[in-house]
């Protein structure tokens, strides 16, 4: 076998006995180390597995690379297309929303109704338009992030169900039986309009643009698979819903009179105010606040249904004021 | 019949002369066997038809293992103790011993090396004296060469210093050196340049011999005209120049350099062995793949290996030609301390057994080193192959002359010089030497037994025409039986013809033997006294009259009056309180 110690200078006969030496096939050789046949199987065993590791480290890492890079543009995809439509306006709602929530929930300036609101239909027509509805006590919306928790803690109610298809009248019977309706179906469908506005507090920060460059900037698969789960999280065409909502429309709880009696359910007789807010043109559009008590609810029903019964009623007599 | 190299060698010039008269006149010039210049393989100088003696495939075995470190000391001793003699007729343990043959190497085949003396391999010497050749031929081969080496003192020199090299580069071999210590690439280029040295030796100091030692120098040639000695060469002008760099340092007044600057680098590049330092280091990476280590060292050292491997099988050679330089360096060292000492040596004549034997000035060298200084005699007798009663006084150098006479048949025999100043002699087929044997506490018999079992012994190993040396034969006995035996002895000796030598105190006896003369074939000599009759060392034809017993008593103390002054002090001291031991 030839060997760099060989130069073309050298006699055929020592170029030979060159290479039978680097072959290790002479005694001599044996003699002064282990023989080299077995280092060299060693050696070229040792680099194998050295370069067999390496291959495997950088198969690896490029697996990992294009793992992360398919979940990357996966969840970058589907960002855009969360985000498809929604612009900088949509977007700065929720700062708009908050800014009203905290208006509406300082100093009460009293009741007020804009256009012609008063005439026959037109608050159901309001009412009907897309909206997001949010429900807290009234010193939970001073600030953002006290905002955001009862945000979390409100849903599409009965005073919301009955604001937009109030009972036919104040009895007991009509508003029990329509205010049990708000959370089946029929209530859903005359609620689907409606969003949440903790669907906005959860999904806005997603769809805004720095989410995702955080998502194209993320080093690792991990911090890919952290972002997915959290876009996976949140509900985002109920978001995008409530990005397009035009209203707003909120209710606030007073604190309990002092005294009386707390139901189970822990209905006492407070002041609800409600506040409907035009976000296409942010204008306070209607301003109500009103008492609610449950003592006229029938000891029956009163324990387990009077925080269900006075919302229907709150809303019921909402409508009836303004129409 | 003789064989091809003998054929193709013609002395005689013109065309070629019959087998035998080139056999005659090749073996008068001690030129049988000379090949040309590819035929020799070995540089036999012991026998005209060159032969490996040494056990060729163990020792190129062990010269590899030595070469690669693995060993130390004693290769070249051991290979030689070991080493087959030429061919012999002669029974070392007939005479070796009795003639301190081994002392005699030790003490007189000394070679000088400057200021020290060369440790022999001595064991091989004494193998070879005790073996000598039984063809002619090459007793006359071995003398041509000494002849020629103490005519041409240029031409021992020459030797000398082929074998000063031989001795260097076998320290080198045994691991001798401190190169051995710290470099094993810088010790075996020591070795590889030593074989060179040798080898330029060989061919530069003998290329005009007219003996065997002419096939040192066509050894020489022979390993120059091969591509492994050309390997070896640019090997060891590759170590010792690489490249040449022209600097320029300058030096402030203080001593100190002040500027260094690199003129010119010019690499050896005709030299096969020098490439690239990309190659070189591609080189080395590919030793490190192959198992080897990732150094410049790792390489020379692989090409030290190959070209080792292409000379490796003539070490085998030197370790023998070793073993030949000191048996005739050795002779011509015996030479120079006997001719130091005013003594003669020579190449004898060699002769027939019928024909006059004749030693001028014969010495025993043994007294060269550990005894008086010797006095030589001459001996003289009308043939050679003839039984010799010697008589005489105690200590008047029987013995010695028995020793003297065995020692130069054993040297002629070896061809090589004998201790006399001028000779003639007739090779023997065996040479039996028994001289007095010491009491030893294993011997079962008594004197006169073990006398007897001597004599059997001697018969028992005596083949025709043997020389045979004995000294005070039938000693153990009383005198009228033992001279019975005796006469039986040289009775039975004479049927054999040898070249007898015998002393005896029997002095009555020989005297009738030689009145009578029945025996043929006896000859008697005497030792010679001065007028105070005292021993002169010398010797004449004859029987002595008296063992001078009382003068060798009187000089060692052993008179009636001697003794009886030891007797009574003995007496005195009896009598004496004994004395306390001081602390």
């Amino acid at each position: 076998m030839p060997t760099l110690l060989a130069t073309a200078k050298m006699n055929p006969a020592l170029r030979a006995r060159v290479e039978s030496s680097v072959a290790g096939r002479r005694l001599k050789v044996a003699l002064e180390r282990a023989k080299p046949s077995v280092v060299a199987l060693l050696r070229f065993a040792t680099l194998i597995a050295l370069v067999s590791l390496v291959v495997l480290v950088v198969i690896a890492r490029r697996r990992a690379h294009e793992e992360r890079e398919t979940a990357r543009a996966t969840l970058l995809d589907a960002v855009e297309r969360a985000s498809a439509g929604i612009g900088p306006d949509e977007l700065s709602k929720l700062d708009r929303i908050h800014r009203f929530l905290s208006e509406l929930s300082g100093a009460y300036k009293g009741d007020s109704l804009a256009g012609d609101l008063s005439r026959p239909g037109k608050l159901g027509e309001l009412v009907a338009r897309p909206s997001v509805y949010v429900r807290g006590p009234l010193d939970a919306f001073s600030l953002a992030d006290t905002t955001a928790k009862a945000a979390a803690q409100s849903s599409k109610d009965a005073l919301l169900f009955c604001l937009i298809d109030p009972p036919a009248s104040q009895s007991e019977k009509d508003v029990f039986s329509k205010a049990r309706r708000a959370t089946g179906p029929l209530g859903e469908s005359a609620m689907a309009h409606v969003g949440r506005l903790h669907d906005a507090e959860i999904g806005f920060p997603l769809l805004r643009p720095d989410w995702a460059a955080s998502v194209r900037d993320a080093a690792d698969t991990a911090v890919v698979g952290r972002l997915q789960r959290a876009f996976d999280r949140v509900p985002l065409e109920r978001t995008r819903q409530v990005a397009k909502a035009e209203l707003l429309i909120a209710a606030m709880d007073e604190p309990n009179e002092p005294g009386g009696v707390t139901e189970l359910d822990g209905e006492h007789a407070h002041f609800i105010r409600l506040g409907i807010v035009d976000l296409m043109t942010n204008e306070v559009l209607v301003r109500q606040r009103k008492r609610v008590d449950p003592s006229w609810i029938s000891l029956g029903k009163r324990a387990e249904y009077a925080a269900i019964l006075d919302s229907c009623l709150f809303g019921l007599e909402v409508r009836q004021a303004i129409e | 019949m003789p064989g091809p190299d003998l054929l193709r060698f013609s002395p005689l010039g013109g065309e070629a002369a019959s087998p035998a008269a080139v056999s005659e006149a090749a073996m008068s010039q001690g030129l049988i066997g000379l090949g040309d210049v590819e035929t020799v393989t070995l540089p036999d100088l012991l026998e005209p038809l060159a032969v490996c003696r040494v056990d060729a495939e163990r020792t190129e075995l062990s010269i590899v293992l030595a070469f690669s470190g693995a060993t130390s000391g004693g290769l070249f001793a051991e290979t030689l103790d070991r080493a087959r003699v030429p061919p012999s007729s002669w029974d070392p343990a007939a005479f070796a011993g009795d003639l301190f043959l081994k002392e005699f190497v030790m003490s007189c085949f000394g070679i000088r090396l400057g200021s020290e003396w060369a440790t022999l391999s001595t064991n091989h010497l004494v193998r070879l004296l005790a073996s000598p050749p039984v063809d002619r031929a090459v007793v006359e081969y071995r003398r041509a060469i000494l002849r020629e080496l103490d005519g041409a003192p240029e031409t021992r020199r020459a030797l000398e210093g082929v074998y000063r090299t031989l001795c260097r580069l076998r320290a080198e071999l045994e691991g001798a050196t401190a190169a051995a210590k710290w470099d094993a690439n810088r010790r075996q280029l020591q070795i590889l340049e030593s074989f060179k040295a040798l080898v330029d030796g060989m061919v530069a100091g003998f290329g005009e011999a007219r003996s065997g030692l002419r096939r040192l120098a066509a050894f020489g040639q022979r390993i120059q005209a091969g591509e492994p000695y050309r390997s070896l060469v640019d090997l060891l002008r590759y170590d010792e120049r690489l490249a040449t760099l022209q600097l320029k340092i300058g030096v402030g007044a203080d001593g100190r350099i002040r500027g260094f600057e690199i003129l010119s680098v010019e690499e050896n590049r005709e030299n096969p062995f020098t490439s690239s330092p990309v190659r070189r280091w591609l080189a080395k990476f590919e030793l490190f793949l192959r198992g080897f280590r990732f150094s410049d060292g790792e390489v020379m050292a692989r090409l030290i290996d190959a070209v080792f491997e292409g000379v490796q099988a003539e070490f085998v050679a030197l370790v023998q030609l070793l073993g030949d330089l000191e048996f005739y360096l050795g002779a011509l060292g015996f030479c120079d301390r006997a001719r130091a000492a005013g003594l003669g040596v020579c190449l004898p004549e060699i002769g027939q057994p019928d024909e006059p034997r004749e030693l001028t000035g014969l010495f025993n060298p043994l007294l060269l080193v550990h005894g008086p200084d010797p006095v030589p005699c001459d001996i003289r007798t009308d043939r050679q192959d003839t039984t010799v009663l010697i008589t005489g006084p105690n200590s008047g150098g029987k013995t010695r002359l028995l020793q003297s006479l065995g020692l130069a048949q054993v040297l002629a025999q070896s061809g090589l010089f004998i201790p006399a100043r001028a000779g003639r002699l007739a090779l023997v087929p065996a040479l039996v030497v028994s001289l007095i044997e010491e009491a030893r506490p294993d011997r079962t018999e008594g004197r006169l037994g073990t006398e007897l079992m001597r004599i059997r012994a001697l018969f028992e190993r005596l083949p025709p025409g043997a020389m045979v040396i004995l000294d005070e034969l039938c000693s153990g006995t009383n005198p009228s039986e033992g001279e019975e035996i005796f006469e039986l002895v040289v009775q039975m000796l004479t049927r054999l013809r040898p070249q007898a030598f015998i002393t005896t105190h029997f002095l009555g006896f020989a005297a009738r033997l030689e009145r009578d003369r029945k025996i043929v074939d006896l000859r008697f000599l005497q030792v010679l006294l001065d007028g105070e009759q005292r021993p002169t060392y010398q010797f004449a034809p004859g029987v002595a009259t008296t063992s001078l017993a009382g003068q060798t008593a009187a000089r060692l103390g052993v008179t009636g009056e001697q003794l009886l002054s030891l007797v009574e002090r003995n007496i005195h001291s009896a009598h004496q309180p004994p004395r306390g031991r001081g602390r």
